[in-house]
């Protein structure tokens, strides 16, 4: 690639990602996306909310789960939750 | 007063008065300094990037929280034996450009929940993928376009804090300190005693909890010097009269955010970046010091030796 090209690349880039923070704010009101993600650079901007997931087995007829299928409901909850958290009702 | 305005000093050599005064371009108000510095400091960035890569990546892998789709820790392997193998001098350039391409496959794959480390890694690596220090313009393309990538970086960060005004009250580190315990850790001493413990007896934030407010003109004066730094620092940093004092007070800013935060990685990646800034080798001075810290974090990450509790 020549000189010329590659410094094109270079300055583009950077008008790029000194303008799409500003976009990025319209993105996250529109959307839902976590400000924290989308590289906005609006990191410790919004606090991030807890949320804690968990499994309680009813008792009755049906029977008991096994660990393992427990683990892995919790697995994909949580997996759900850290979506969640970036994209909100776009999870 | 014309002909003191055409007798301009550049790189000390004064111009005579019949010759015009090229105008300074927006993107090379970032330059400055002593060339001669900026080929060693970039191949000691260069190889600063691909050990923190690596080392971050290592602690990712090792971390049983971490709950990582088969790919991902694929990529993750591979990006470390590139980055390792990239601290072999002759291969250096090529493990830029091929981590370069894992880790953009890393961005793309995780997006849009991609960290903006991560991001900002990427950017680094490659832009010293694309650009070889070895030739002078490329070398002075990359020195400025890193420089520019600081100030950007800085600048949104200030701004976004303003724009969502979490912390004209000092809501946001109020929050933080009533339900992290890194934070806590530092916040306390900036707030009365029995404002703190009421902050930490809000630490489990359900529903209707609150106020996340804190009655310390210290702690409300800290939050807001937080962004207020972050808005003006770019413009001292792109200056050249202010930009030693302004690289300093910066790395200064840096440490005592993470001191609170303890984003250790992070932040010694920004204090590369702003030692690009400062007249002088300090990227290869103070990478023996960098090195030695990250190897000890490595290996304290697998229990071998003791270490707090921090983030990536």
């Amino acid at each position: 690639m020549e000189y010329r090209t590659k410094q094109r690349v270079v300055k583009v880039g950077l008008v790029i990602l000194a303008i799409w923070p500003l976009i990025h704010i319209g993105v996250v009101h529109s959307t839902g996306l976590s400000p924290w993600r989308g590289f906005g650079w609006a990191m410790y901007t919004v606090p991030v909310l807890k949320v804690d997931v968990g499994v309680r087995h009813l008792e009755g007829d049906v029977g008991q789960p096994t660990r393992k299928g427990t683990d892995r409901v919790v697995q994909s909850l949580k997996r759900y939750v850290k979506r969640y958290q970036a994209l909100g009702a776009n999870a | 007063m014309a002909d003191d305005r055409l007798n301009v000093q550049r790189n000390g050599i004064s111009r005579p008065k019949d010759l015009p005064v090229a105008p300074i371009k927006l993107f090379d108000i970032v330059g400055g300094g002593e060339k001669a510095d900026w080929e060693k400091n970039l191949i000691w960035l260069r190889i600063f990037l691909l050990m923190h890569v690596a080392c971050r990546t290592i602690i990712a892998q090792h971390n049983p929280a971490l709950d990582q789709e088969p790919w991902l820790a694929v990529m993750h392997s591979l990006l470390i034996a590139v980055c390792l193998a990239g601290l072999i001098p002759r291969v250096t350039w090529l493990a830029t450009v091929i981590a370069t391409g894992l880790l953009g496959i890393q961005v793309l794959g995780t997006m849009p929940i991609t960290a903006n480390h991560i991001f900002l890694e990427f950017l680094c690596l490659a832009l010293l993928g694309l650009l070889h220090e070895s030739r002078i313009q490329e070398r002075d393309l990359a020195v400025k376009a890193l420089r520019w990538l600081v100030v950007i970086m800085l600048f949104h960060s200030g701004f976004q804090k303003l724009v969502y005004g979490y912390y004209f009250d000092g809501q946001f580190l109020a929050y933080a300190t009533a339900t992290e315990d890194r934070l806590a850790c530092f916040f306390r001493f900036f707030m009365p005693a029995d404002e703190f413990a009421r902050l930490r007896s809000l630490r489990d934030a359900a529903l209707g909890m609150g106020p996340y407010r804190v009655n310390s003109a210290l702690f409300v004066a800290i939050s807001n010097i937080a962004y207020l730094f972050e808005l003006a620092a770019p413009a001292l940093l792109a200056v050249r009269k202010t930009r030693s004092f302004a690289v300093i007070a910066t790395i200064l800013f840096v440490v005592a955010i993470e001191a609170g935060a303890r984003e250790l990685l992070f932040g010694a990646l920004v204090i590369n970046l702003l030692l690009l800034s400062l007249p002088g080798q300090w990227n290869k001075r103070l990478f023996p010091l960098f090195a030695g810290c990250y190897l000890y974090v490595v290996v304290a990450n697998f229990d071998w030796l003791p270490m707090f509790r921090y983030y990536h």
